[in-house]
């Protein structure tokens, strides 16, 4: 009997060891090795070139010129130029408009007034305004570039609706322009997203809201506000990435100018390392977006967290009441 | 269990053994028939004035070369693109010796940069026992000469002037043949210009930073040659001249041009695409004044066809660029020129020369600057009838620039200085209204900020 109850408990403690708990997170060691394809694609793909970019970032590389091929580490050398330059901080303010401007706010606004209007609109509207924003976000930044470059250069179709003649609008309002056509070409996928999540949000929220004489505006900062935060800060973060990237359409309509007002730091990157040839300082300049846009998943992923708490603790509460 | 997996694994793995070693390389035997191959990398589409055309020449150059060399085959690497494209592009293909062409087409702009690097081969020996060489002119041989040697070759110039629509004119009431001796006269031109045809542009004279480096070489590097002080780089202090009187009387004249609306739209001026505006508009009529080079003229000959413009010659004529108040040499033209060099690594040095020498062969050099849409360096080609006749009057004015045209500084930092002077002249062509002092601050503080205040200088 003792024997059976010491076999007994032996075979309780190793199924207790089998059980996992399910409301508990853990870790599947075993899936680390099929991931490992996937991990070693990353780290070839994308951690090694930005490792080495790193590095590089840090060298006196040209593209031509004595150093193009006896480069060397020159340690904080760039750093220090980075930190003089004065154009530096410009094209980081201007980048700062643009990213924030047209991508998260601009985009992330636009995107989420087009679903909600979708929502209302007839079906066969619904349904050319759809394509059309999915279109525009699907063209090739190329496309995107040329249009907007034609319609708002001297004879295009916005300075002659606002009377501008001869005039260029691109010229006059660069940043402001460049900005459009950014947003307008993210808008789209923004829509996309919202749309989705505007049919998660329950109706009777809202039925309740309307019995308790609840006007249009206070529904919507009430309820679909609230209901769409976290649909709200995966838009910003999305629309802030792409536009960080978005080298392609600022490049092709304005080249980061006139006079520099649209040398967002990705068009800067490159005049440094293509044009002037300083690849060293062209890759710092890109390691400063790769930090950047890092930081701010960074930061995503803290509010997402920090959400995802004080949600628990709010339903912990809850239950204990 | 375990045996049946092993079972189940060695036949797949032994097969995939087998595959392999089977595909292996086998140690290879040398063959007398095995080819050489000559690398040539070359610009498709930016510097032939047409692709077809530029492809066509260098189809011929290959097609002669691998006939009198059996056992070579030329290989070319098209580049398309840019002038910026092109450059980048070839920069990285000189970063392994696998991909590195033993010949390179490159403009004579980044020869400081290039020759630095260390890429090139020095020709001396080769050029010295070449007789064609002799016939360059100094101007251009001193392109690619750098501390007494030789880099490359050139193969093609261009030369700057300015064209002017005969009707257009005729109805301002200016009489032509006409030739500015003042850029007062030029000024005044396009104000009657602009008064009695007004939906024409009075004046072509491009900038902006859109186009990259290249852009001076079109626009206020010309300007800057017809001014009082056109130095750019002052080779006694090593500095750049960030203000000079030149300097602001090339914005000066954008300011002034601007202000009276004389100038072309900003969006077609300063647009990355702006060297190919002019051709098609004049065609239609609608520029009365161009500061453009010679390979506009080219471009509507029948061959070239871009566009086809048969009679061009009954409406457009070509005076020189005046300088600005007529003084010597009374003529402003920048020269710019595509160059071959030869890779200071490459397994063929004799080969690839003897491709070079074969371009500079009098039919094909001729072939090269009728379809490149250039100035032949060679100062007998330049006068030849049949370079002259493919475009006549043109060719053979532009032709005649060739000894008055100025190159560029060629030291790696000028691409900052361009950068830093496009963005000045920019700024004059939106806000005429800035002051010559803001506008030139433009330029001190971006070659400032860029090289340190240690290699800038102001000269009054």
């Amino acid at each position: 009997m003792m024997a059976n109850s010491r076999a007994h408990s032996k075979a309780t403690s190793s199924e207790a060891r089998d059980l996992v708990r399910l409301d508990r997170r853990h870790i599947q060691w075993s899936s680390l090795v099929l991931l490992s394809p996937m991990g070693l694609l990353l780290f070839l793909l994308f951690l090694g070139p930005v490792g080495y970019a790193f590095y590089l970032g840090f060298t006196n590389l040209q593209l031509i010129g004595i150093n193009s091929i006896n480069y060397r580490f020159t340690g904080l050398t760039n750093l220090i130029a980075l930190w003089k330059d004065k154009e530096f901080y410009h094209s980081l303010l201007l980048t700062v408009y643009f990213v924030v401007g047209s991508g998260a706010i601009g985009s992330t606004a636009a995107g989420l007034a087009l679903a909600m209007l979708m929502e209302r609109a007839l079906p066969s509207l619904r349904a050319i305004v759809g394509a059309v924003a999915v279109l525009a976000c699907i063209l090739p930044p190329v496309t995107v570039a040329v249009v907007w470059y034609s319609v708002t250069t001297a004879g295009g179709v916005f300075p002659e609706m606002i009377g501008m003649g001869r005039d260029d609008l691109l010229y006059k309002a660069p940043m402001l322009v460049v900005s459009l056509a950014n947003g307008w070409s993210l808008c789209g996928l923004s829509m996309l997203i919202f749309a989705a999540a505007l049919k998660n949000i329950p109706r009777d929220l809202f039925e309740a809201a309307m019995l308790d004489d609840a006007t249009a505006p206070q529904r919507f900062f009430r309820i679909t506000l609230p209901m769409l935060r976290p649909t709200i800060m995966t838009s910003v973060l999305l629309m802030t990435l792409l536009s960080f990237g978005n080298f392609t359409l600022v490049f092709l309509m304005t080249g980061g100018g006139p006079e520099g007002r649209t040398n967002i730091l990705p068009v800067y990157s490159y005049l440094q390392a293509f044009a002037y040839h300083r690849l060293g300082y062209g890759a710092l300049l890109g390691n400063v977006i790769v930090v950047i846009s890092a930081l701010l998943g960074v930061i995503f992923v803290g509010i997402n967290l920090l959400t995802g708490l004080s949600t628990r603790r709010i339903r912990t509460i809850a239950g204990r009441a | 269990m375990a045996s049946t997996v092993r079972r189940r694994c060695v036949a797949p793995l032994l097969g995939a053994a087998a595959l392999l070693f089977g595909l292996a390389p086998t140690s290879k035997v040398s063959r007398a028939d095995e080819k050489i191959i000559l690398k040539v990398a070359k610009s498709s589409d930016f510097v032939p004035v047409t692709p077809e055309a530029g492809k066509a020449w260098w189809d011929e150059m290959k097609k002669q070369f691998e006939a009198e060399h059996p056992n070579v085959e030329v290989q070319y690497i098209s580049i398309p693109g840019s002038y910026a494209d092109l450059e980048n592009k070839m920069s990285l293909l000189f970063r392994s010796r696998s991909t590195a062409p033993d010949v390179a087409e490159i403009s004579n702009l980044d020869i400081g940069p290039w020759v630095a690097s260390g890429y090139f081969l020095k020709l001396n020996d080769y050029v010295a026992k070449s007789a064609w060489w002799a016939d360059f002119p100094g101007s251009v041989k001193a392109e690619t000469t750098l501390g007494g040697d030789v880099y490359a070759v050139s193969h093609g110039e261009n030369t700057m002037a300015l064209f002017y629509d005969f009707q257009i004119l005729a109805k301002a009431g200016i009489q032509t043949p006409w030739q500015p001796k003042t850029w007062d006269d030029l000024l005044a031109a396009a104000r009657k210009i602009k008064a009695t045809s007004p939906k024409v542009w009075p004046l072509w004279v491009s900038t902006g930073t859109a186009q990259g480096v290249f852009g001076v070489e079109t626009g206020p590097g010309v300007l800057l040659l017809g001014s009082s002080d056109p130095m750019i780089f002052d080779t006694a202090t090593k500095k750049w001249v960030v203000d000079s009187v030149g300097i602001r009387q090339v914005i000066d004249f954008y300011k002034k041009a601007s202000s009276e609306g004389l100038l072309a739209p900003s969006s077609q001026l300063l647009a990355a695409t702006a060297i190919a505006t002019p051709p098609v508009e004049m065609a239609k009529g609608n520029i009365g004044l161009t500061l453009g080079g010679n390979w506009f003229s080219d471009q509507w000959t029948k061959t070239l066809c871009a566009p086809c413009w048969a009679d061009a010659s009954k409406h457009i004529g070509l005076a020189n660029f005046p300088t600005r108040d007529g003084q010597s040499p009374d003529v402003a033209s920048t020269l710019g020129g595509w160059d071959l060099a030869i890779y200071a690594k490459t397994k063929h040095p004799d080969l690839a020369w003897q491709f070079i020498d074969l371009t500079q062969r009098k039919e094909n050099m001729l072939a090269c600057d009728i379809e490149g849409g250039w100035v032949p360096p060679v100062k007998s080609l330049a006068s030849d009838p049949e370079f002259a006749n493919f475009a006549p009057p043109y060719r053979e004015l532009f032709a005649k620039l060739l000894i008055h045209s100025v190159g560029i500084p060629s030291d790696p930092n000028y691409p900052i200085w361009a950068m830093g002077m496009l963005q000045a002249t920019e700024a004059a062509v939106l806000n005429p209204n800035i002051s010559t002092d803001d506008a030139v601050q433009k330029l001190v503080d971006y070659v400032t900020n860029q090289l340190g205040s240690d290699e800038v200088e102001k000269r009054k």
